[in-house]
């Protein structure tokens, strides 16, 4: 925190549109965003289940070939990040840019272990010879997995961008919605893999 | 004010932590398959609440982004818990 910016230090700095009782953390445009985001993925999981519904013993024996403690370490590791990040957001309100680092660059090296063990994951897979072509089960996991892991590198682009912008810029209204905005951003990230983890490694045919 | 946010954030983050573990555990056990499903697609949905909540801060109700969360983890919850439900064995 520089003590001639005369912005730092405001706990209650209002920087958001406010809609109904309360402001919004980040932009609304971002939200909406988010919000057409999740709408796509939810569809995709209804697709998902549809395909399953059609061939429950295919989808079984397929996600037996799936890890579920891998599935399940990267679930601590995006919850982890996003807890740091969610902690970056309350330290900028309070003006302390040097905690805002410690814990951008915390949650940027934490994620940075979602890439190490989804690559691990792929090449296990593609190195046993499953493929996005195998069958529908490997399809949808390749395709949906794939598509999370294209919004986890946007995630970390966007981590990367705040972490810049914390060193370079002053902790102003404008700067505030943006690491607010980044930051929802990376907890949608980890808000798909909750339901992704479970639908595809972890349905237990009864 | 705001290092009592930061404690609610973080008993969050201990809160899905621990669900997580939990969730591995029943993913790993001997227990009946359907009712051990059915309570980790119940603590999934659990979890994103947190998220959206704590993270996400939208448990003060900023409206409508709130409302279209909670519909929507209602939504997606419902279509993986029917279809699993009714997806002949």
């Amino acid at each position: 925190m520089r003590p001639s910016d005369p912005t730092a230090g405001h706990a209650d700095l209002d920087t958001s549109p406010v809609t109904g009782q309360r402001r919004l953390a980040g932009d609304e445009g971002v939200w909406s965003f988010i919000t057409a985001d999740l709408c796509l993925f939810a569809v995709l999981f209804l697709l998902f289940m549809t395909e399953r519904y059609k061939a429950p013993a295919l989808f079984e024996t397929s996600r037996q070939a799936l890890d579920p403690l891998l599935g399940a370490l990267n679930t601590l590791i995006l919850l982890t990040s996003s807890w740091l990040v969610a902690l970056a957001v309350h330290r900028a309100r309070e003006g302390q840019r040097a905690a805002v680092r410690r814990h951008l660059t915390l949650a940027m090296l934490v994620g940075a272990g979602f890439a190490l063990t989804k690559v691990y994951e792929y090449w296990h897979k593609i190195d046993a010879g499953i493929t996005l072509l195998t069958n529908d089960f490997f399809m949808f996991y390749f395709a949906l997995t794939g598509l999370h892991f294209l919004h986890y590198v946007g995630g970390m682009a966007v981590l990367a961008l705040c972490l810049a912008k914390t060193r370079a810029e002053h902790q102003d209204a404008r700067y505030l919605t943006w690491l607010e905005s980044g930051g929802c951003y990376w907890h949608m990230v980890d808000l798909l893999w909750l339901v992704l983890f479970p639908m595809i490694y972890l349905l237990r045919a009864p | 004010m705001s290092g009592l946010a930061r404690l609610t954030v973080t008993r969050a983050w201990a809160v899905l932590a621990l669900a997580t573990l939990v969730v591995f555990a029943l993913a790993e056990n001997d227990a009946p398959a359907r009712a051990a499903t059915l309570a980790i697609l119940l603590i999934a949905a659990f979890k994103i609440r947190l998220v959206f909540l704590h993270f996400m801060e939208l448990a003060a109700g900023a409206m409508p982004w709130r409302a279209i969360l909670e519909v929507w983890v209602a939504v997606v919850t419902a279509i993986i818990v029917g279809a699993y439900l009714f997806t002949p064995v």
